[in-house]
């Protein structure tokens, strides 16, 4: 195995437990990474600056 | 009952009837950008955000989902009103409702404001889309309606942001020095003198259990004694012979029996007393006319004219995605294409440069390539939303719904699955009934979701030729909206199976409100269009990204040494038997023969081979296996499949039209025959539209349904009504004589 190889399997080893985390983490289970599939209460925060065109 | 949740800031809530633009308000106070609608229904849970006041302090804004009333009936509605009577472990009641009402609507909408006054939490009434009443001709006396209701009233139009720093500096004052006396509105006025002593009676029971809401005593018993379903927290966890369940059956029967009807006293009591109010509020200085809204809705709700504009409308849709989006599709995959040849040349030959080019960027860049598609079906979607067109797209539908046995709620939850499942489902919440909300919940999955998109448009591009019909449609459009239809077909008429068999219930009343048309605002509809086009984007770079790499390793291990030195000594005896283009040819020839060697040794191959006598019979090789099985992760991962096991070579023509061309040349090495044919193309195509192939959805469904149960028969039913929708079009194609 060379050096070249070695990278790539490092490589897949990162990503198949990085999609693992995808699929069984508790912030994105279930393998959905979009904000459709925030979980119930999750909290998105920001502050804002009161503007108006009044 | 207390909640025990202490608050950093001080909380403001948004409170207010479907569709009155509670989320835009909630967008101007706090910056933030959720989805907003012109429909009712689009905020199924509660959001937070916060807002700097004009004298600097921070608070915090709370957005919770449409309700008409405090009793709750759905999902919900069961979170505003927990939220609102400090119910709720994890949310603290706020320190101040701003009620948004929608000012053409006043009397509907104070229904649910006027139980918001007797919570005792301080109000602000908030007149939304002010400038819309205005110009029907209602005049509304705000400063009338403070007086009588004894809170600010505070009138915004929410879209251009007008009213909104008037209605931060009313929440900065309330803040400050928050009403603390009752409220000027009051029902009991208005209610019989027998339901008043009878109302007494729960009042003396449930004081104790509300100390720290006094104010809401009355409101609290009020509900209580039309809480038909006990869905009331206070019943919870209660024996059928506690104090409080028996005292309100009592004093139902008493109330039956002096002739009042303890199931619609309190609409009727409160519509009176919101008639008196409004009848010194509000004036109609026009005659009722025919708005345009209404001319429109004479064709576009007709029960023929509605319908077919329907599929008129979205045949378009269909026939547009193919035609508009060639030439962005086109330029991103050259570019794709370029970026390949790019790493090709950059980094040395090897494992690493065939995981970057046949991995990583064939598997996302096939998928990525779809992009302009999805924009262009966002845009459309979100364009009929934001005119108001969606909603008579419900009304026209309805009908249909109502004969398949699915509540006209079930609309909207269907209709945010052609995006994706997960805010499908989730928005099943509005729908009250369980078997209801069960059925929908069953066949969410069948809408075609976004992900399905890019495979039904790969292979009809690849199999389904680019003719005229009646010289202005597309065959390849219209296929795309016959695999739409079979989708919403299958759908219906599953729930119609389900409605009928073991999930019989009651048919609830839809009531849906048609707001008016407007001209689309075009912030909106990007926005909207935006967010959903994000949700591929976020997928292709991250669970499609990561799955190609994985992948590109179960393709291309476990490696065979002693077949790589065959392979390698016959090189080089061909090298030093031909020259020119006939060593070329041969090179060429002995590559394809090793990578498939290869594929078929492979842990993939294996896993291919394996369920191949499974899908054989709807005519699926096992390359396509490897696709079915990889795409329970991610649907698309059936294109990065097939662009990975058929090492797709480009050549300058970009990288979809690579793929197209392998699929259209590949061979069975057996029989010599195509493997992918038209007829594979549509029965693999019925067998996407069908089959539930995503863990995304299960999770959810097990979630929503709380049950195992339920997840695996929707995976049972999906799985056996695919494979034998594709089995009929298959076998049947072929006993048609098609290949």
């Amino acid at each position: 195995m060379d050096k070249n190889e070695i990278v790539a399997l490092s490589i897949v080893a990162l990503a198949a437990l990085l999609a693992l985390r995808c699929f069984l983490g508790k912030k994105s289970g279930g393998g959905c990474c979009g904000s459709g599939c925030a979980p119930k209460f999750e909290k998105k925060e920001n502050v804002s600056k009161p503007e108006d065109k009044k | 009952m207390k909640n025990t949740i202490e608050k950093k800031n001080k909380e403001i809530a948004l409170v207010g009837n479907p569709n009155t633009g509670k989320t835009t308000i909630f967008n101007a106070l706090t910056g933030l950008h959720h989805s907003t609608a012109n429909y009712p229904g689009v905020t199924v849970e509660k959001k937070t955000g916060r807002t700097r006041l004009p004298g600097g302090e921070e608070i915090s804004v709370l957005d919770l989902p449409g309700a008409y009333s405090l009793l709750p009936r759905s999902l919900d509605e069961e979170v505003v009103h927990d939220v609102l009577l400090g119910k709720r472990g994890d949310t603290p009641p706020p320190d101040l409702v701003l009620v948004i009402l929608d000012a053409n609507s006043l009397v509907r909408n104070l229904y649910l404001a006027t139980q918001v006054l007797e919570t005792g939490i301080p109000v602000i009434l908030v007149l939304n889309m002010w400038d819309m009443a205005q110009k029907s001709g209602t005049t509304i006396n705000l400063e009338k309606l403070s007086e009588l209701t004894g809170v600010p009233c505070v009138a915004t139009v929410g879209m251009e942001r007008e009213g909104i720093v008037k209605l931060q500096q009313t929440i900065a004052l309330l803040l400050a020095d928050p009403v603390t006396g009752p409220t000027r509105f009051s029902l009991e006025p208005f209610l019989p003198d027998r339901l008043k002593t009878e109302l007494d009676k729960i009042v003396v029971l449930i004081e104790g259990r509300l100390e720290d809401r006094p104010k809401a005593v009355f409101g609290e018993a009020l509900r209580l004694l039309s809480d038909r379903l006990f869905r009331s927290l206070f019943f919870e966890g209660m024996k059928t012979g506690d104090l409080l369940r028996t005292e309100v059956l009592s004093v139902r029967s008493s109330l039956k029996e002096n002739g009042i009807d303890w199931t619609s006293v309190e609409p009727e009591c409160r519509y009176r007393a919101i008639d008196h109010l409004c009848g010194q509020v509000v004036r109609r200085t026009s005659h009722k006319v025919l708005t345009f809204s209404d001319r429109l809705d004479k064709i576009l709700t007709h029960r023929v004219w509605g319908i077919l504009f329907f599929i008129g409308i979205m045949g378009i849709i269909f026939q547009s995605i193919f035609s508009w989006a060639q030439v962005p599709m086109d330029l991103l995959s050259r570019t794709i294409e370029k970026l390949g040849d790019l790493a090709q040349g950059w980094l040395p030959a090897g494992a690493l440069q065939s995981l970057v080019v046949d991995g990583i960027i064939a598997g996302v860049g096939n998928v990525i390539v779809f992009l302009p598609q999805i924009f262009l079906l966002f845009f459309f979607i979100a364009l009929f939303e934001d005119t108001g067109y969606m909603a008579r797209a419900v009304f026209v539908l309805d009908k249909l719904m109502k004969k398949v046995g699915l509540n006209g709620k079930a609309f909207l939850p269907l209709l945010s699955s052609f995006a994706c499942t997960v805010p499908g489902i989730l928005a099943t919440r509005t729908i009250e009934d369980r078997n209801d909300r069960l059925a929908t919940i069953l066949v969410a999955p069948l809408m075609s979701c976004s992900a399905r998109l890019p495979i039904y448009t790969l292979l009809i591009a690849a199999f389904i030729p680019n003719l005229h019909v009646f010289h202005i449609l597309h065959l390849q459009g219209l296929t795309l909206l016959g695999l739409y239809l079979l989708s919403i077909g299958a759908g219906l008429g599953v729930a119609a199976l389900f409605r009928k068999t073991f999930l019989k219930g009651n048919r609830m009343p839809f009531v849906f409100e048609l707001p008016p048309y407007r001209i689309p605002h075009l912030k909106t509809v990007f926005g909207t269009m935006w967010d959903r086009a994000k949700e591929f984007i976020t997928r292709a770079g991250s669970i499609i990204f990561l799955l190609s790499i994985v992948l590109w390793f179960l393709v291309s291990y476990p490696k065979d040494p002693a077949a790589q030195g065959r392979f390698m000594a016959e090189r080089q005896q061909v090298a030093v038997t031909l020259t020119g283009e006939a060593l070329q040819e041969r090179l060429g020839v002995i590559e394809h023969e090793q990578k498939d060697l290869q594929l078929r040794s492979s842990f993939a191959g294996s896993l291919g081979k394996a369920i191949e006598p499974a899908i054989r019979p709807l005519g699926f090789n096992w390359e396509i296996g490897i696709g079915i099985v990889a795409s329970f992760a991610a649907r698309e991962l059936l294109i990065s499949t097939l662009a990975i096991v058929h090492h797709v070579e480009t050549h300058g023509e970009g990288m979809t039209a690579g793929l197209i061309q392998a699929l259209q040349k590949q061979r069975s090495p057996i029989t010599g025959k195509l493997s992918y044919t038209p007829l594979v193309a549509l029965s693999l195509m019925v067998f996407y539209v069908l089959a539930c192939q995503c863990f995304s959805t299960f999770a959810i469904v097990k979630r929503e349904t709380g049950s195992w149960g339920w997840m695996f028969f929707m995976i049972f039913y999906m799985t056996a009504l695919a494979w034998s929708a594709s089995f009929v079009v298959y076998q049947g194609g072929r006993l048609l004589g098609f290949e």
